[in-house]
């Protein structure tokens, strides 16, 4: 029961993650998310500061503060103090997240909650620990609880804004002309990235959501180039990935999160092999023909 | 701590490490940052850490040189990794940093709760290269440091004008004859390099910061190569030093995040002092 309900928060927080970094892989703004999911760290450490608890509200609403807060800044580098995009980026996450760690290290006498050691791992091992009842009956977890709503708004966004979103991510220009405020698309995307970066912060940490967010659709990527595809591709490497790589963790006993990316990571390798050898063996039909 | 001295031998040891890795990172930092491709240096520092975590788990010393040769290669492996991502796949560029990124460092974090969870007792210094500690560095780390950084600074000295040609018009120097995938296979050693010995002070996770951020500050200030190596290696040294001191004000502090806190602070002041020069310039130009 506990094995299940750990590796259904990871496909939770797995699957919406597929499904994002589809379209930041289109938009060439993978390490855009990666910035964002470092510098959510203060914010989260700032409200955990301010409210004592890991689940508020507050938390959720510091930590997307925090998220917008850090496309800004690499906007204002970028066109205010004339610094270059990945400059800007590479600047932007290392403060924030530096900004974070000296927080938690000022105030890691006082708690126990909150180390440095959360931040890389996060705590899959133990989610299933903050257990809800309700009428005698497990209903979920603190987890779960936060992740089902934004499976939730992660899948009803990309239904319902289906079109858009493929304009954005394939040809913004003619978005553009065609009147589609292409600004509020990618910035809807952005925050949902950072909500996403947020609430699974307490299972995945901070870095390891960067894996989560490109490896299965660039996985996917290697296999077809049709939107639909590429989307339900990822989703299927994904979950993949986090069954094997669950599996595996328990069985070598390792931190789970980072087993699960890597798990992603050999997946990408097979794949990549295969098209290496697609592409080759295609080419030299090409030439005998 | 308040009763160091000019001739503590451990200040000193801290002060000679901290200065060689801060200029040998920033100095390192310039070409990756001309030729924009800076982001790069993030996804290398990022997959040192399994090969530091292999070099300790075989050897189980923490012999600097052992470290150092585990890095290298790590960081070597991941430069391969990403040059035939990008010459076999349409993946774009930053989808490829960040494949190469997280997947070394899942690695490295897999490896490195392996060691936590199967090793007895010693393994705890392994996590100061996670933020860095200046504090631990040892008389060996602080001699092979002097080697290391005096090769890069000799290299860097030597082929500073080809290096620079080549990060800004790739083409023109093919023409002309130069190699340029030697050269800059030779920057890329180079910065391998220069992040292995960094992270001691600064953490596998923010060493790209001490990479970017110095050139970034000074080239808001200077166009021509020659001050702008100058004052790169000014900001990194000083942001090394500086935040090394901060670090040691209170007990059980990772040095890294307080070097990235000082770099901001110059950044900023670098934003604010090229404002208003060129402000003045411009009043000037319009009186003359």
């Amino acid at each position: 029961m506990n094995y299940a309900l750990i590796l259904i928060t990871a496909l939770l927080v797995v699957i919406p993650a597929s499904i994002l970094g589809v379209f930041l892989m289109q938009r060439k703004m993978v390490m855009v998310g990666d910035a964002i999911s470092h510098a959510v760290l203060p914010g989260i450490v700032i409200a955990y500061l301010i409210s004592g608890q890991r689940d508020s509200y507050l938390l959720l609403i510091g930590a997307a503060l925090a998220g917008v807060f850090t496309t800004l800044l690499i906007d204002f580098l970028h066109q205010r103090m004339r610094i270059q995009q990945d400059a800007a980026i590479g600047t932007t996450f290392t403060f924030l997240f530096a900004l974070g760690v000296l927080l938690i290290s000022f105030f890691a006498g006082n708690n126990v909650d909150l180390d440095q050691e959360c931040v890389l791992y996060g705590d899959l091992e133990t989610s299933f620990l903050d257990q809800r009842i309700w009428n005698g009956y497990l209903i979920g977890t603190g987890a779960l609880f936060k992740l089902v709503p934004l499976l939730i708004a992660v899948l009803t966004t990309l239904f319902v804004a289906y079109r858009p979103l493929q304009i954005w991510a394939f040809n913004p220009e003619f978005g553009k002309q065609m009147g589609l405020k292409i600004n509020r698309w990618q910035l809807l995307v952005m925050s949902l990235v950072s909500l996403h970066a947020v609430l699974s912060f307490d299972s995945v940490g901070a870095i390891m959501v960067v894996g989560m967010l490109i490896i299965p659709p660039a996985t996917a990527s290697l296999m077809t180039n049709k939107l639909k595809q590429l989307i339900l591709f990822s989703i299927l490497m994904g979950c993949f990935a986090s069954i094997l790589g669950f599996f595996a963790a328990i069985y070598v006993n390792v931190s789970i999160a980072p087993m699960i990316v890597l798990t992603a990571s050999v997946l990408f390798g097979f794949t990549w092999l295969w098209y290496y050898l697609k592409n080759k063996v295609g080419k030299k039909q090409l030439l005998s023909d | 701590m308040s009763s160091y001295s000019i001739i503590d031998p451990t200040l000193q040891r801290i002060v000679i490490g901290t200065v060689l890795i801060g200029l040998s990172a920033s100095l390192v930092g310039v070409f990756s940052f001309l030729r924009k491709k800076s982001l790069i240096g993030d996804a290398i520092s990022h997959a040192i850490l399994p090969g530091i975590a292999v070099a300790y788990l075989f050897i189980e010393t923490k012999n600097p040189v052992v470290l150092l040769i585990g890095a290298v290669i790590a960081g070597w492996l991941a430069t391969i990794v990403m040059g035939g991502l990008q010459r076999t796949t349409k993946l774009k560029e930053d989808s490829i940093i960040a494949i190469v990124l997280s997947a070394f460092f899942a690695l490295g974090l897999v490896l490195l709760s392996w060691i936590q969870g199967h090793s007895n007792g010693s393994q705890s210094g392994l996590s100061d290269f996670l933020f860095g500690k200046v504090a631990a560095l040892t008389n060996q780390d602080v001699y092979l440091f002097t080697l290391v950084g005096a090769a890069l600074l000799l290299i860097i000295g030597i082929k500073k004008r080809l290096f620079y040609y080549i990060a800004f018009d790739r083409d023109y120097m093919t023409t002309r004859g130069f190699s340029v995938r030697w050269n800059e296979s030779i920057v890329s050693t180079c910065s391998i390099f220069a992040i292995a010995i960094g992270i001691q002070a600064v953490g596998v996770v923010l060493m790209s910061a001490l990479l970017i951020i110095p050139v970034a500050s000074a080239r808001m200030l200077t166009y021509r190569l020659g001050t702008l190596m100058l004052l790169t290696g000014i900001f990194g040294v000083v942001s090394a030093l500086g935040g090394s001191y901060l670090s040691t004000l209170s007990a059980n502090m990772p040095t890294g995040p307080w070097i990235i806190m000082v770099l901001a602070g110059i950044a900023l002041l670098s934003f604010f002092i090229g404002k208003l020069r060129s402000k003045t310039n411009h009043q000037k130009a319009k009186l003359g």
